[in-house]
């Protein structure tokens, strides 16, 4: 079932309709039965593995709760007669057996992460491996099935498990409960990843029918509909014209095709995020937010922060503190400050860390060298900045930069999106080559004439009216995104007196059936539902 | 109770707005002559005069040149053929015709979709093509209501809202808005196009991929009921196929399959069928390279080749002489002679 077509919109408001229509308690019911419907209609073979992930994460989490509360229990009922080291052992052997069965249901869920999705790419590097040596490769005759946004759920999972044995949540009880954590159709193909404190009051809550969220809910699903259908699709054969021939073309229209692909991938995952969002809303419950102005950002650091922050925060979360507040990572940076001094101590076990998240990062995103190189690029610019802070504070002193000047802001946030724009395009292109070829196709191949000769043309090639489209679409967005700095955008339109509210609506609807299906039909799906 | 009213009211006002809006853009195209073959106003206008009608999908659309049949005929002939024309819509439009002419003759088009397609294999742009050829908004109304399935509905909303848009669009820039060519009765040329075969792929696809020869009872019905209604109306109906490239049968198995359904289907109903895929002289007449548009439809060239001889033969059928020699009895036959069988 396309999220981008009718049948999801009707398949929305029947679920909707029965949600109100049950008694609240049993909201969540109709919520898990659509989301196994949503998951079914793409693949019952493929809805196992999300059993599976579900069986295992709830079971090992009701172990683990199994545990600690006996642990609790244990300790309270002999507290008298056991000794501090006698507590102090019987602590540690049930930590350890938590931990065996959190490492169990871990390396189970990400065992078949890393199976479905990074077997093809590692069977590659080890055939290159062996045709170095002069052998024979390995056949790869496998298909395997990749199940709709297996990292998506499989990470929310895993965050769940971690919670649990940090004893930062408690176990869930009720297994379907679980099944809806995991399954929920709105987030399981593109995300947000959620943790289970945050989504499950949501989830669980009983909700009210309310006008304004469903007013409000609606209309962003509008909005969503319209920067995926319309904005990123009718960018998208531009984009890939230019990534499949970037040789042919000069440097401008290269570097214009790598920022329409900036324009591209936001358009199409946030607008992603914008229709599961309202929809939620509509269902009266608020979704983690995975965007804030990302484009806006003034540092590479920053921008990560703005961009798919759910993503963020899971890495942050579960590798990041866990690497830098390691004891071995502060081990080293104690005998590095001794060694190299302070300044590199303060930044080692971040840096050791970076490198991990960004790796994984990487991975994360796709298997191929290009991610990888994409996940390590960012890294690098993020280390970087966190080493050279004091060299920069020492220049914008020296250089007397007055950091508030909105022309300092201004060139921040123009230099971030720019570098963004090149990281961005790495993996995209083809190849890791392929992508370092885009780069240097921007820098030196500048021939005026032909760039105004091919430009032009190529940009209008499915139509003058689709270009001017595109371009009213990217001011628009350029200057909601300047809007929401003071308010969200959604409580100006709200001061719109009704029937001016409903007719802009209905012109939205509009230009999404005559520019946006037809897009549709040549763009194709979610660029990040195949991550 | 309260946010259910108002959401009921605001939601259904959004609805209108919404049907106002895109219902004028796609009510502007349904009622124009936009499309090339939106032809309500030229066939009524030939009311009375039209003793020959060729129906089908686009393959005779794209192959019969009326003017040039009537030539050697000495008929005044329609060509009602249309896009993805599915055999509710040739009911329909014959219907029509057949009301308002002295129609003696049809030639109808069979193909080897005609018994086996649905309209949901076809996306439904049969019915998007038909609608707007239909005489009033009641027959409008009662085709889409009765004969359209209910998933094809936002097919067609989605597609007259844009060519509604394309067609105002049209008329703001000036270009032209009214392209039913008059003089064409219905035909409609296209460019040639090289369809051929790459010599590399020659014996790669040779039977690649088998002729979906499932025949439907529904489409076997609806197929009477054609030939049922034109002989209410007293007009003789023939079966014709209207050829296809080479390469297209080259590529695909089954065909013989087909002829053996379709000649079942005209012994069963004592109608005759020419098969002009196995015209025995097809390669002196048509070639890949210069008669086709695509794989399955003759272009202008090839149209204005087929159509005289197309009417040499029909004529001498249709005076009863027996015109089995023009042609092979199988397509195993016309495919050992195929050019790339050599």
């Amino acid at each position: 079932m396309s999220i981008t077509s009718f049948t999801f919109v009707a398949f929305v408001f029947a679920a909707l309709i029965l949600y109100y229509l049950v008694p609240k308690r049993f909201q969540w019911i109709i919520l898990l039965l659509a989301s196994l419907v949503f998951y079914a209609r793409y693949s019952e073979k493929c809805l196992l593995f999300v059993l599976v992930t579900a069986v295992t994460v709830w079971g090992a989490a009701r172990v683990m709760q199994g545990l600690s509360d006996g642990r609790k229990a244990y300790l309270k009922a002999h507290k008298a007669e056991m000794s501090k080291e006698e507590k102090s052992a019987y602590k540690k052997k049930i930590r350890k057996q938590r931990k065996m069965v959190m490492l169990a249901a871990l390396l189970l869920n990400l065992g078949i992460l890393c199976v479905v999705k990074y077997f093809h790419f590692a069977l590659a590097q080890i055939n290159a491996l062996i045709s170095l040596t002069g052998g024979e490769g390995i056949a790869d005759t496998y298909r395997l099935l990749v199940p709709l946004g297996i990292s998506f759920y499989t990470f929310q999972a895993v965050g769940y498990l971690v919670d649990v044995y940090w004893e930062n949540c408690k176990a869930e009880k009720n297994f379907f409960r679980m099944l809806l954590f995991v399954s929920f159709f709105p987030q399981v193909t593109q995300g947000p990843i959620s943790d289970y404190e945050q989504l499950s009051g949501e989830l669980f809550a009983e909700h009210s029918l309310s006008y304004d969220n469903y007013a409000r809910g609606f209309q962003r699903m509008l909005w969503g509909f319209m920067k995926k259908m319309v904005l990123a699709n009718l960018v998208a054969p531009y984009v890939q014209d230019v990534f499949a021939n970037y040789s042919t073309y000069t440097g401008i229209s290269a570097f214009i095709g790598a920022l329409f692909y900036s324009v591209q991938i936001y358009a199409d995952f946030s607008g992603y995020m914008d229709i599961m969002c309202g929809l939620c809303e509509m269902f009266g419950i608020h979704l983690t937010e995975n965007f804030e102005r990302p484009y806006f950002s003034k540092s590479i650091a920053e921008y990560w922060r703005r961009w798919h922050i759910s993503l963020g925060a899971w890495f942050k979360r579960y590798i990041y503190f866990p690497i830098a507040m390691s004891n071995w990572s502060r081990q080293l940076a104690w005998k590095s400050r001794e060694r190299f001094g302070q300044g590199i101590s303060d930044v080692l076990p971040a840096t050791i860390a970076l490198v991990v998240v960004w790796l994984c990062t990487g991975l994360w995103h796709g298997a191929s060298w290009g991610y990888v190189a994409w996940g390590l690029v960012n890294g690098l610019f993020i280390i970087l900045s966190l080493w050279l802070e004091h060299i920069y504070a020492a220049w914008k002193k020296a250089l007397r930069i007055n950091e508030s000047a909105w022309l300092w802001r201004a060139f921040q946030t123009v230099r971030t999106f720019i570098l963004v724009t090149f990281i961005k395009v790495l993996p995209e292109v083809g190849t890791l080559s392929d992508g370092f070829g885009l780069w240097r196709q921007i820098f030196t191949e500048h021939t005026l004439p032909k760039t105004v000769d091919e430009l032009l043309p190529a940009l209008a090639a499915n139509g003058t009216a689709n270009f001017v489209v595109i371009m009213i679409m990217i001011v628009l967005l350029f200057v909601t995104s300047l809007m929401q700095r003071k308010m969200p955008i959604r409580d100006y339109f709200a001061r719109v007196p009704l029937p001016g509210r409903l007719i802009i609506m209905a012109c939205g609807f509009a230009v999404i059936i005559i520019f946006g299906v037809p897009a549709m039909a040549s763009g194709g799906g979610f660029l990040y539902a195949q991550f | 109770m309260h946010s259910f009213r108002r959401i009921l009211g605001v939601s259904a006002a959004f609805v209108l707005i919404c049907l106002i809006l895109t219902g004028s853009l796609a009510w502007a195209f349904i009622e124009s002559e936009y499309a090339y073959d939106e032809d309500r106003t030229l066939r009524r206008s030939l009311a009375g005069q039209v003793d020959l009608l060729i129906a089908g999908a686009s393959q005779p659309q794209r192959a019969i040149i009326p003017s040039m049949l009537d030539e050697s005929l000495g008929t005044y002939s329609y060509n009602l053929g249309g896009g993805w024309m599915n055999l509710i819509g040739d009911y329909r439009l014959l219907e029509t015709e057949l009301e308002r002419n002295p129609v003696k003759d049809v030639f109808l088009a069979v193909s080897y979709a005609t018994l086996t397609r649905t309209e949901a294999s076809d996306d439904y742009e049969g019915d998007t093509y038909i609608v707007p050829r239909l005489e009033t908004m009641q027959d409008k109304a009662d085709y889409v209501l009765r004969c359209v399935d209910y998933r094809g509905y936002v097919s067609l909303y989605e597609y007259y809202v844009q060519q509604g848009w394309a067609y105002m669009l049209s008329a703001i820039r000036g270009e032209p808005v009214h392209n039913v060519n008059y003089d064409y009765r219905g035909w409609r040329p296209v460019t040639t196009k090289d369809v051929s075969l790459a010599e590399d792929k020659v014996d790669q696809m040779h039977d690649s991929k088998p002729l979906d020869v499932d025949v439907r009872d529904e489409n076997v019905k609806q197929l009477q009921d054609v030939l049922t209604l034109c002989r209410d109306h007293g007009a003789k109906v023939y079966l014709v196929v209207i050829p296809l490239s080479d390469q297209r049968m080259w590529r695909q198995s089954g065909w013989d399959t087909f002829l053996d359904y379709m000649q079942a289907f005209a012994d069963e109903n004592d109608v005759p069928l020419y098969d002009f895929n196995l015209l025995k002289n097809r390669w002196d007449l048509f070639n890949d390279k210069t008669s086709y548009c695509n794989d399955n439809h003759l272009s202008e060239e090839g149209a204005k080749v087929f159509t005289p001889v197309f009417a040499e033969i029909m004529g001498k059928a249709m005076a009863g002489e027996d015109v089995s020699a023009y042609f092979y009895d199988s397509y195993e036959q016309v495919k050992d002679m195929s050019p790339y069988a050599k």
